[in-house]
């Protein structure tokens, strides 16, 4: 295919750019791959043990207490995706049982007291299985 | 042989449709590829809302899988594949190629191009690997409603409880993920991973086929290339959100509304048809979508194609926008509980946030600084929009206004939530303001692409 000289500089031109731009998801590409992420557990896999205690079926109870609401909606959420389809109902009020996230011990102990709840199993990531105190 | 009618049902049909509404397509590469991207995204949405409906229906999964379903999905696919092939056999020559033909495009762009396209799966690939269950809103809502309509046994108040974040939300990417799920086994990572790579895809072909009918083969080597320059895009479509799909479904319903402005009458009907089946689509698919939809009805009634009154130009994007509009409102007003937005504002404190000038401020600034932010946009955003100023205008000032109209009006909307949300304005917009954008990029750069001249600095050969 024969060009004029003017229209042979345009392509070349365009060539060119088209390549500097081709270089901009190269690049973010490097950037992914130089950034090493770790291996991130699934969060099956994570909240099997958890998941294992439940009840099969009903609403159970869930109560939460970390720095900010963004870091107790975010574990409220990885566990709810896991346990589907059991619902993770806010508060403990009717619940058998419930489960409780804190970001620390300390909290914990505040939470636990707040609600009349007593632990019944411990799991990883701040996770705590509990039912209400007895009378 | 159940999940393989699953999908092809649905997708055969999808194709018969937009065969059957844009019968005169010209004879192009291009024309053939934008009629297949947007029969394939009817079909995924199909997919989505047919087995939403069998799953909140039949109970258990087991009896989603039907033989009863098989049947009638077998005839579905027999009909549909019969409808195409009479369409095949039967079509006329089409209309002229709307584009100029362009001279072939060198060897490089076209490497450059596919550079671009691996390495953006590349991409896609290594944040999967590296999120497994997708980004906080993924496992928040997006998945976790695909997982209740799988195991809710078909209660509707598990599968849409209050308890859970966003209830309201529509189903195209749940319904996907759950039918999936539904034939591959309960919970494999690997399926809404396949769905936000088939979306990212659709979008990218849609893209080139778009610039391609509507300006030739360097305005689709170009504006695929802006389009994957913006790391946003791959990084929210790893994140297994809604939003890439919206965006590419928008991008079509642009696209068709672009083509019916070029049109004479009778196709230009079918074409805003074709517009209003895809902004439809995109209400399927998030909230966002409804706006929309409003912003493309009140562009067609504000710039209608030549010759066509308003009324009937607006009927035929209604006619086309009826079937998936009205379903996406039935959900909203029978199953879907009340969007948080709506349901925590108070009369009183709306007003004192429309007369609050700081509030216009901040989301004026917000909108500024993530247009500028590198590590989203790589400059692209500012760069789209100085490009009237670069390129000397070309195409047809009605396009040129509508899509104006369009993008205008979409930034008014999208500026409005903000303006009225009852939700904290700095986390609201920097939680959502680099997602929301992604719907109009694509949008940007047609414009950018599709409606340039020649550079404005550049003087006219002596003659012309």
């Amino acid at each position: 295919m024969s060009r004029d000289p003017a229209s042979a500089r345009r392509w070349s031109w365009f060539s060119v750019a088209a390549l500097v731009l081709a270089a901009l998801p190269v690049r973010e590409l490097v950037r992914e791959l130089g950034r090493g992420r770790e291996a991130v557990t699934p969060l099956d896999v994570a909240f099997a043990p958890l998941v294992a205690a439940l009840p099969p079926v009903g609403p159970i109870g869930w109560v939460g207490d970390g720095p900010s609401r963004h870091e107790v909606s975010t574990a409220r959420a990885r566990l709810q995706f896991a346990a589907a389809p059991r619902i993770l109902a806010a508060g403990t009020e009717g619940r058998a049982v419930v489960v409780a996230w804190t970001s620390d011990e300390e909290r914990l102990g505040r939470l636990l007291h707040a609600h009349g709840l007593r632990v019944l199993a411990r799991f990883d990531r701040g996770y705590a299985l509990c039912a209400p105190e007895g009378p | 042989m159940s999940a393989l009618l699953a999908f092809l049902a649905p997708t055969l049909l999808g194709l018969a449709v937009v065969a059957a509404l844009d019968p005169a397509a010209d004879g192009t590469r291009a024309g053939r590829l934008l009629r297949a991207v947007t029969g394939v995204a009817l079909g995924a949405a199909l997919v989505s809302a047919s087995h939403a409906a069998i799953l909140l229906f039949a109970g258990s999964s087991a009896s989603a899988r039907s033989t009863a379903k098989d049947l009638g999905f077998s005839a579905v696919a027999a009909l549909a594949g019969a409808a195409l092939w009479r369409g095949r056999r039967r079509a006329p020559g089409g209309s002229p190629p709307l584009a100029p033909p362009s001279p072939r495009v060198p060897a490089a762009a076209l490497g450059a191009v596919a550079l671009a396209c691996l390495a953006t799966a590349a991409i896609l690939v290594v944040r999967t690997r590296a999120m497994p269950d997708g980004e906080w809103d993924a496992y928040a809502f997006w998945n976790l409603r695909a997982r209740l309509l799988l195991r809710g046994g078909g209660d509707a108040g598990v599968v849409f409880s209050g308890e859970t974040f966003h209830p309201d939300y529509p189903l195209l990417v749940p319904g996907l993920t759950a039918t999936g799920w539904l034939y591959t086994g309960d919970g494999p990572r690997w399926v809404p991973a396949v769905g936000a790579f088939l979306w990212m895809s659709l979008l990218v072909v849609g893209m080139g086929a778009a610039a391609a009918r509507l300006a030739g083969a360097r305005a689709a080597c170009l504006g695929v290339l802006l389009l994957l320059g913006a790391p946003n895009l791959a990084k929210v479509a790893s994140w297994q959100y809604a939003d890439v799909p919206t965006a590419a479904l928008l991008l079509l319903a642009v696209t068709w509304y672009a083509l019916a402005l070029r049109e004479p009458r009778a196709g230009a009907r079918a074409r805003l048809a074709l517009c209003g089946l895809c902004v439809s689509l995109a209400s399927w698919t998030k909230n966002e979508g409804l706006a929309q939809a409003l912003v493309l009805a009140i562009a067609v009634a504000t710039i209608p194609p030549a010759g066509l009154p308003r009324g009937k130009a607006l009927l035929a994007f209604a006619a086309g926008a009826a079937p998936f509009l009205a379903l996406s409102i039935a959900f909203k007003a029978s199953i879907g509980p009340g969007n948080d937005l709506l349901a925590q504002a108070a009369p009183g404190s709306l007003l004192s946030r429309v007369t609050d000038p700081g509030r216009y401020l901040q989301i004026a600034r917000s909108f500024g600084e993530e247009a500028f932010r590198t590590s989203a946009w790589n400059l692209l955003i500012p760069l789209a929009l100085l490009a009237p100023a670069l390129w000397t205008p070309a195409g047809l000032p009605r396009e040129r206004r509508a899509i104006g109209t369009v993008l205008v009006l979409l930034g008014l909307a999208y500026a409005g939530v903000y303006v009225l949300t009852p939700k904290p304005l700095v986390w609201h917009l920097s939680s959502s303001l680099h997602r929301l954008l992604i719907h109009v990029y694509p949008l940007l750069v047609l414009a950018a692409v599709v409606w340039r001249g020649r550079l404005r600095w550049v003087p006219r050969p002596r003659g012309a």
